[in-house]
C-alpha cells in the first residue's frame, strides 16, 4: 500500500509529494488539469518561500524565470509609503512554479494520474480516494493517509467533515495579467481604501500581475460590465497612473476570502494549503504557507505523527499572519480609515515595520 | 469558462449557490426542476461548488462525460 494519496497538485501538493518520496515514501498525486494551466493568485513568493523553494531543489531553475521583488509601496488615504524588504521576494507566474514544483516531485519518485477526486473517506486501516479518470471510468484507491491538497473548495474537506464555514458577504479577487505598463520597477504597487485593495506586481519589463480585492456589494452592482469596471477601478485607484493597461489572457476570480477548515487532520486525512487555510492574499502569505505546511504534513507522516500535525500547522499560520491581520484590519476599517491616513503620514516608520515583519520574511 | 449545474440538483434546488454567488448569475423559477448558471455571467470563482450541498456544480472542463449535455442546458436557459 502506499504512503499517501494527495489530491491536487498545486504548490502544496507536490512539495508534499517531493519530500515523501525524497523520504522514500510511496506517493500518488491526483490532479484533474492539463499543466501548465493559469491560477488565480497575486504570484508574489516572499523571501522565506525563495529559501525553500532552493531547499526543495527547484530555486536556481526557478531563479532564471522569477523577477526580484524588492518591497512594496503603499498608497492610500492620500499618501504613500515604501517599504524594501531585508530580503527580496519573486514576482513569478503560477503556471511556471507549479510545473517545476510537480515535475521536481515526479522526478524523485512520486506518481501523478489525471484524475478528478470525487470521494474521500476514512478505512480500517487506511483512507481512500474514489477518482473519475479522464475517460469516465472510475476508480478506488487505498493508502495510509490521504492528503487534501486541492484548494479553497477541497473535496476531500469536504467528504471528510472537514470543511469550514464561508464568509457569505466575505471580498473576492479578481485579476490577470495586464501589460501596456510604461515602465514597471521591482516594487509591489498597492493601492488601499477601506472597502478593498489593488496590487500591481510586476512579472516583466512590460507585464503585471494586477488583483483587485472588493467587497460583494461592489461587485455585485457592476455585474453586467465587470471588465470594464475592473479598468475603472484600476485607473481610480491608481491615481490615473495605470491608465492604459489592457488584460491579456483569462481574467480569473476567487472568493470568498478568506476561509478556514474546521479541522486539518483527521485520523487519516490531512489538509494543506488553501484546503486548510487560505489567507488574504494581502499577506503575501499564500503560496508560503501551503510549502511550508506540506513540509510540516511531511514530516508528520513519515515519523507517524499525524496528531501533531494541526497544532504545528495553525503555530506556523498564526505567526505568519497575525500582523498582517492586524494592518488589515486596521486599513480595512472604515472606521480607522483617518487614523490609517494619519498614520501614513506623520508614522510611516510604524507601518513599515509592521508590514515589513509580514511580508518581508 | 463557466461552472454548469448538473443533475443532482434536480428535485433538490437548495439555491445555497444563489446565496454565494457574487454576481447573481444562478437563477431558476419555482415551476423550473432544476437551477441554472449564466455562463456568459459566471465569472468562475468557485464559490458555488463548495456550497451546494449535492456536488451538483462543475467546471465545464471537469464535467463527467454522462452529465455533458448539462453545459448546454445551463446555457439555453439563458437564451429564451
Amino acid at each position: 500500500m502506499l504512503t499517501a494519496l494527495v489530491a491536487g497538485a498545486g504548490p502544496a501538493g507536490s512539495t508534499l509529494a517531493l519530500l515523501l518520496s525524497r523520504a522514500r515514501k510511496g506517493v500518488c498525486v491526483y490532479e484533474r488539469a492539463q499543466f501548465p494551466r493559469v491560477k488565480p493568485c497575486g504570484e508574489y513568493l516572499s523571501a522565506g518561500s525563495v529559501r525553500l523553494l532552493y531547499e526543495l531543489g527547484v530555486g536556481e531553475q526557478l531563479a532564471r524565470r522569477a523577477r526580484p521583488v524588492r518591497g512594496v509601496r503603499l498608497h492610500g488615504y492620500g499618501a504613500e509609503t515604501r517599504i524594501d524588504f531585508p530580503d527580496p521576494g519573486w514576482a513569478l507566474s503560477r503556471a511556471v512554479l507549479d510545473e517545476a514544483l510537480l515535475e521536481a516531485a515526479l522526478s524523485e519518485g512520486a506518481r501523478r494520474v489525471r484524475a478528478h477526486v470525487e470521494d474521500c473517506s476514512e478505512t480500517a486501516d487506511g483512507a481512500r480516494l474514489a477518482v473519475r479518470l479522464p475517460d469516465g471510468t472510475r476508480e478506488e484507491v487505498t493508502a495510509f493517509v490521504v492528503a487534501g491538497a486541492d484548494g479553497l473548495h477541497s473535496i476531500v474537506a469536504r467528504k471528510c467533515g472537514l470543511a469550514g464555514a464561508r464568509d457569505q458577504a466575505g471580498r473576492f479577487a479578481f485579476g490577470g495579467h495586464y501589460r501596456g505598463f510604461a515602465r514597471l520597477d521591482e516594487y509591489i504597487d498597492m493601492f488601499v481604501h477601506p472597502r478593498g485593495y489593488l496590487a500591481v506586481n510586476p512579472l516583466d519589463g512590460g507585464t503585471a500581475n494586477v488583483m483587485l480585492v472588493l467587497e460583494r456589494r461592489d461587485i455585485e452592482s457592476h455585474r453586467e460590465e465587470l471588465d470594464a469596471f475592473m479598468q475603472e477601478q484600476i485607473r481610480e485607484l491608481s491615481g490615473g497612473r495605470f491608465d492604459d493597461i489592457s488584460l491579456f489572457g483569462k481574467r480569473v476570480a476567487a472568493g470568498p476570502l478568506s476561509y478556514r477548515a474546521q479541522r486539518a487532520a483527521a485520523n487519516r486525512v490531512v489538509l494543506v494549503g488553501d484546503a486548510a487555510c487560505f489567507v488574504d492574499p494581502f499577506t503575501g502569505q499564500g503560496v508560503y504557507l501551503a510549502m511550508a505546511g506540506a513540509r510540516i504534513a511531511a514530516e508528520c507522516i513519515v515519523s507517524g505523527g499525524l496528531r501533531a500535525y494541526e497544532e504545528r500547522l495553525r503555530d506556523e499560520i498564526d505567526s505568519r499572519t497575525r500582523a498582517a491581520r492586524s494592518v488589515r484590519r486596521f486599513i480595512g476599517s472604515a472606521a480607522w480609515a483617518r487614523g490609517g491616513a494619519m498614520l501614513m503620514r506623520y508614522a510611516p516608520w510604524a507601518l513599515r515595520s509592521l508590514v515589513s515583519g509580514v511580508t518581508g520574511t | 469558462m463557466a461552472y454548469v449545474i448538473t443533475e443532482p440538483c434536480i428535485g433538490t434546488k437548495d439555491k445555497s449557490c444563489v446565496d454565494v454567488c457574487p454576481v447573481d448569475c444562478i437563477h431558476g423559477k419555482d415551476e423550473d426542476d432544476m437551477l441554472y448558471i449564466d455562463p456568459e455571467v459566471c465569472i468562475d470563482c468557485g464559490a458555488c461548488v463548495s456550497a451546494c450541498p449535492v456536488e451538483a456544480i462543475y467546471a465545464d472542463s471537469d464535467v463527467p462525460e454522462k452529465w455533458q449535455n448539462y453545459i448546454a442546458v445551463n446555457a439555453e436557459y439563458f437564451k429564451k
